[in-house]
């Protein structure tokens, strides 16, 4: 390691543009002998040079706080206006991908028609090892369960899945990891990529990768990545339309069935986004930071891209639900995975309204009271099921 | 002094502590200003900048019946509150990070700690540094840190490709960080 190196290194850790290597680089180095005080100065000296005294709007701030803090005495429901640019330097993509089938489900009457709910239905989350046994997973209390032919052991650490299995097997096991809603959880895999997984979700994966030409994982739903590097072996996430092929390090997938609009949002690194029936060679769209590629509804052949504010889209992994000018349904659509509930909207008008705002471990009711504080609606709650309503004529 | 003045650190404290909007706008007088600058060295983005600030405050209200602020450690106070809001909008949750985030607020807060003469002094080191710079590297530099503009416009105006604008640009970093180190 130069000392041109590190001083490289540490420049693009202060702009938030190191990749994950270059962290574990720099936090070797940082250990060593005074290397602490010298990162010190260098941030300082970064400080200094990028430090203005500006003329500030104090005057205005105040009033702002004075009303904020007068809406809180109204209400203790708090709506966050975080600012969102900071995501941008957050290494993540986030891809959205589904279809109408979602709709046609929750339109019957009966609930056990629809997959997706009866699985939810348990509350639980559960692994399908190969050999069709089904573990039930607890994220909040650490352990260790054993397979009942004793060939695989499952630990859970601090909310963190792993699984070791006892003996190197000639042939690959599949295994099928899923979180109902109102859960998440985060997994450790073999090859030590680490994968959140958001509410209603379903991933299979195999148990090692070794000796495999690339390493493949099956999704629906969403979920966050941060994948060990290995450019001999490139990783490859599947969903039932797309397929994602990773270059870089850490990326975020989103794959619900229940959207009609398939989404990759790229922040850092680089990926390579396909149709799923075209194989994982066969990259239609490489994308740059901070860009999103969606399916065109019109066009098949064609994936549109635009440059998009990334904050909304990996806000979850932090347990905050971020709106951004989003349509009253997809809100919805969104609101029943994360609160395990189902919501029926009678107000046709509300549909298409959009909304903007960020929610911080509220509970449902004090989301929908927010929403209602800007527009009028009234709603029932019974149980797990919702019924949105047109307000009450006078 | 005044026991009862709000200059009084420890009286404005404890009437942050009972809610008075007076000592509130006190305190924005005090900081709000700074705190911004702060803020956006930090972010590199005024307009994220001044929302930190405001979150600052607000949060300060929101715990002022909890708030533990030890003597003379107001300031820091509000400045760590601000720098954790900024973290909190990021996602660092392994340990690498952890441990560089740590040592990177400690050498900010110790910024703010120092008394104003002598980092008035440092930011006219800064300028003095900026001012030696090579001709054309200054130009660029100036271009993008004070007037912001985006590389691409500053190639347009000074008809030079991006790249060398990289070039000077990574040119006057090194050099600047090099001769600030040493004096810090």
């Amino acid at each position: 390691m130069t000392k041109l190196d590190i001083r490289r290194i540490i420049t693009r850790y202060i702009n938030q543009e190191a990749s994950q290597e270059e962290l574990a680089i720099l936090y070797e180095w940082v250990k060593k002998g005074n290397n602490k005080d010298v990162f010190k100065k260098l941030v300082q000296a970064d400080f200094l040079v990028n430090y203005e005294d500006k003329s500030w709007e104090t005057e205005e701030a105040f009033e702002d706080f004075l009303d904020a803090i007068q809406d809180k005495g109204h209400t203790s429901v708090r709506t966050l206006y975080f600012p969102q640019q900071l995501w941008k330097y957050a290494a993540i993509i986030t891809i959205m991908i589904g279809s109408s089938l979602y709709f046609l489900l929750t339109q019957t009457t009966n609930p056990s028609s629809n997959p997706i709910h009866m699985d939810m239905e348990t509350n639980q989350i559960t692994l399908q090892l190969d050999n069709g046994e089904v573990l039930t997973i607890d994220p909040e209390s650490d352990g260790t369960l054993q397979s009942q032919n004793g060939d695989t052991q499952v630990s859970m650490i601090q909310g963190v899945l792993t699984q070791k299995e006892k003996k190197a097997k000639g042939r690959i096991t599949n295994n099928t990891i899923k979180v109902p809603y109102g859960k998440s959880l985060s997994i450790t895999l073999q090859d030590g990529s680490t994968v959140m997984l958001n509410s209603g979700s379903s991933m299979t994966y195999p148990s090692s990768f070794e000796g495999m030409e690339t390493r493949e994982i099956s999704l629906t739903g969403e979920a966050f990545f941060e994948i060990a590097k290995n450019p001999e072996q490139p990783f490859i996430v599947k969903t039932r339309k797309m397929h994602t092929r990773v270059y870089g390090t850490v990326f975020n997938v989103s794959a619900y069935e229940e959207d009609e609009i398939s989404e990759v949002v790229l922040v850092e690194g680089s990926v390579g986004v396909g149709r799923s029936f075209e194989g994982e060679n066969h990259t239609i769209q490489m994308l740059e930071p901070s860009q999103k590629a969606s399916n065109s509804l019109e066009n098949k052949d064609l994936f549109t891209v635009e440059d998009v504010d990334v904050s909304s889209y990996i806000s979850w992994t932090k347990g905050i639900l971020t709106f951004e000018n989003e349509p009253m349904h997809k809100i919805i659509k969104r609101l029943e995975r994360q609160y395990n509930v189902r919501i029926e909207n009678q107000s046709e008008e509300l549909e298409e309204r959009q909304f903007t705002g960020m929610f911080d471990e509220e509970d449902i009711e004090h989301v929908l009271r927010t929403i209602q504080a800007h527009t009028h609606f009234s709603y029932d709650k019974k149980d797990d099921l919702i019924i949105i309503k047109k307000p009450n004529k006078q | 002094m005044n026991r009862n003045s709000f200059d009084n650190e420890p009286y404005l404290v404890e009437q942050l502590k009972i809610g008075r909007k007076e000592a509130y706008s006190h305190l924005f007088q005090l900081y709000h200003q700074e705190l911004c600058n702060y803020m956006t060295a930090i972010s590199g983005d005024p307009k994220a900048a001044q929302d930190i600030a405001q979150q600052t405050f607000i949060k300060i209200w929101d715990n002022r019946s909890k708030l533990k602020i030890g003597d003379n450690k107001l300031k820091r106070y509000v400045f760590k509150t601000a720098y954790h809001l900024f973290i909190d909008s990021q996602r660092k949750r392994n340990k690498e990070s952890q441990l560089l985030e740590s040592l990177k607020q400690q050498a900010y807060l110790d910024m703010i700690e120092v008394d104003s003469s002598l980092f008035e002094e440092r930011l006219q080191r800064v300028e003095r540094e900026i001012e030696n710079l090579p001709e054309q590297c200054k130009k660029v530099f100036i271009l993008s840190k004070r007037e912001g503009l985006k590389y691409k416009e500053i190639s347009e105006q000074l008809h030079i490709s991006i790249k060398t604008v990289e070039v000077h640009m990574a040119r006057a970093m090194k050099r600047l960080r090099a001769q600030l180190a040493s004096f810090l």
